[in-house]
């Protein structure tokens, strides 16, 4: 039975879109790597003949980039170790059962409940890529996945006392909330339509298709607790490497175009209801900062841009940064990365230039 | 044998990037990436990488000792399905699948890079040279923008001369026509030299970065000062700038300007950053 869904599921995609770990995929990540190296040296080079500062001042800038590339990097380990970790704990405690009992399967209420799962499961963007990929090996449905994966980093308990700190209790707050909400829930009814063939990556679709035959009779207490948590561990770190590598590249990336682009020429571009939104999703996808604190960040830009543009500033970049975008290569084929970028910057774009105008 | 590698190397790993994130704190240059409140956090990174690395090994003794679950395959590593399914099951797996989680050579590599650059380039916060993608805020008597909350409370709380340079930002935001409201407030302020190109011969920006989250959304905070010897001062160099308000003229913009008394060479403090 198995040996079936294995051929059926997984060489098929594996031949038509290679796995996270394929040589293809391997080498698209080397490829950028060098990319992004190659791009932030060569600016600097360029930078630096062009001022004729020299050696030492091209030194400073790589110096630069390497502190904010280490920062972006280390800010982010705690929440994607911790993510691992609930993502090792789900592996070995949580079976399709379970999820079949409490959550909804019809596709409207799916995808409200993934969008609101966040407030049980408090992570941020870094954190729910591992814990989204889990959850999906173990069966859960995609509107829910994907729901919950834009949501998350928005609608948890922390991100509303941040935001709360910031703005307090006004159109900040629960505009930020009601706009994640819907977008996140819009998107996860999207993909309600989707098969998981058509969006997971072969080895998740293969891991989903295992633990559907296996859960019925696997013996969870064939193992004593403490191996089973030792599994948790394994699983997680894992978990943890995987997800690392395309953090790394993100931040990496993050990092460059912070390096190498004038933070206040891009502010100086929009003013408009519409440019200003621009901005400030380009702002938000580049800055790849952590959605809980992201509110204090955007309350610099309250009242030199504009409320929607503070909106899609808060909206969008929790949904997707540099950095999560790749990670997201971890669990979903490149296309479905590609809607994953592209719907929640149209929804929120619209979104927040309508609040603009009416 | 490949998999006994595979747990090596990734123990390896997760222990190093541990030990590293605990060298970032143990000499100090932690908060010249992140905000000081992450620390715990960064504790629980350090905890939890040296925990999930050590289990790692962990596995291998207790397969040494043939404590396997025989249902694990020859190295007890039943992970490696991923599925939750067991051995028995772990060759019914496409190639792609059973290697899911394998550590690649260029993986591995990724993973390093940040150990490798956190160790071979000397670490050091974020200075001038930053600056030439960012614009420091100088606050002249209109269109100032919005002031942080809690810099402004701290702002309130403290005396003139002990505000920091952000609260003294945050103050001039609060005041109407600042340049005039706040003459002859002692000012007492550290941070660093920056030779903005907008200032006269006799002036330079003493700054401080203010950072929420990490050195990544870092915003420049500067107060212009006017000392005679401006021009000996270089960019990076620490500070100490005693003085007074007075109503100063930048670039034709009319706005608070600290008067010099004594400006003095000090060592970068341990957290270069300001907290908002």
């Amino acid at each position: 039975m198995l040996r079936e869904h294995v051929e059926e599921h997984g060489q098929e995609h594996a031949e038509d879109q290679p796995g996270a770990d394929s040589p293809a995929n391997r080498r698209l990540r080397w490829l950028l790597t060098l990319v992004v190296l190659a791009l932030a040296v060569g600016a600097l080079f360029i930078n630096v003949w062009s001022t004729g500062a020299g050696l030492p001042y091209f030194s400073r800038r790589f110096q630069t980039l390497v502190t904010i590339f280490l920062s972006i990097f280390i800010e982010a380990v705690p929440f994607l170790i911790a993510g691992s970790l609930v993502s090792g704990l789900i592996h070995v405690f949580v079976d399709q059962s379970m999820l079949d009992r409490y959550l909804p399967r019809q596709p409207f209420f799916a995808a409200m409940a993934g969008a609101s799962m966040g407030l049980l499961f408090p992570v941020c963007e870094c954190g729910v890529v591992p814990v989204t990929r889990r959850l999906y090996e173990k069966g859960l449905p995609m509107s829910i996945g994907v729901a919950f994966l834009l949501a998350a980093p928005i609608i948890n308990p922390i991100v509303l006392l941040s935001t709360y700190a910031a703005f307090g209790w006004g159109p900040v707050l629960w505009g930020r909330f009601a706009i994640s909400f819907a977008v996140a829930s819009a998107i996860g009814l999207i993909f309600s339509l989707a098969k998981p063939r058509e969006l997971l990556l072969p080895q998740v679709l293969d891991a989903r298709h295992a633990a559907c035959d296996l859960h019925s009779h696997h013996a969870p207490g064939s193992q004593s607790f403490h191996q089973r948590l030792q599994e948790a561990l394994i699983t997680g770190g894992d978990d943890f490497l995987d997800m690392a590598r395309y953090l790394i590249l993100g931040s990496l990336l993050a990092a460059a175009m912070q390096t190498l682009t004038p933070r206040e020429a891009l502010l100086a571009i929009g003013q408009g209801p519409i440019l200003s939104v621009w901005v400030m999703q380009a702002l938000a996808f580049v800055l790849s900062v952590c959605s809980t604190v992201d509110a204090f960040l955007a309350l610099a830009f309250v009242g030199s841009f504009t409320a929607g543009s503070i909106l899609a500033f808060l909206t969008f970049g929790p949904m997707v940064d540099i950095k999560s975008a790749l990670m997201f290569l971890g669990v979903f084929r490149r296309r479905i990365v590609f809607y994953l970028i592209l719907l929640p910057l149209m929804l929120t774009m619209v979104l927040s230039i309508a609040w603009n105008l009416f | 044998m490949l998999e006994r590698r595979q747990i090596i190397f990734k123990s390896w790993l997760l222990v190093a990037m541990g030990f590293f994130l605990l060298s970032r704190i143990m000499n100090g240059t932690l908060y010249f990436y992140i905000n000081k409140r992450f620390l715990g956090l960064t504790l629980f990174a350090v905890a939890a990488l040296l925990a999930v690395g050590t289990n790692y090994y962990l596995l291998l003794q207790r397969n040494a000792r043939g404590e396997a679950n025989p249902e694990d395959g020859e190295m007890g590593y039943g992970h490696t399905c991923d599925d939750g399914c067991t051995g028995a099951h772990e060759h019914e797996h496409t190639p792609d699948h059973t290697h899911a989680h394998h550590l690649t050579w260029v993986g591995a590599l990724l993973v390093m890079l940040p150990i490798a650059l956190g160790l071979f380039v000397r670490p050091q916060p974020l200075g001038a040279s930053a600056m030439d993608v960012r614009e420091a805020t100088l606050i002249s008597d209109v269109g100032n923008g919005p002031a942080l909350p809690g810099a402004v409370r701290a702002a309130q709380e403290k005396a003139a001369n002990e505000r920091n340079i952000l609260e003294w930002d945050q103050t001039f935001r609060m005041t109407e026509n600042p340049a005039a409201a706040l003459a002859g407030e002692p000012v007492d302020v550290t941070g660093f030299v920056y030779q903005y190109e907008d200032l006269g011969t006799d002036q330079f920006l003493v700054m401080r970065y203010a950072v929420n989250c990490c050195a990544a959304d870092a915003a420049a905070f500067a107060l212009v000062v006017e000392w005679p010897d401006a021009t000996a001062l270089e960019d990076d160099m620490w500070v100490s700038v005693t003085g007074e308000l007075m109503p100063g003229k930048v670039g034709g913009r009319t706005m608070p300007v600290v008067q010099g008394r004594v400006v003095e060479l000090v060592d970068p403090p341990q957290q270069p950053y300001l907290y908002p």
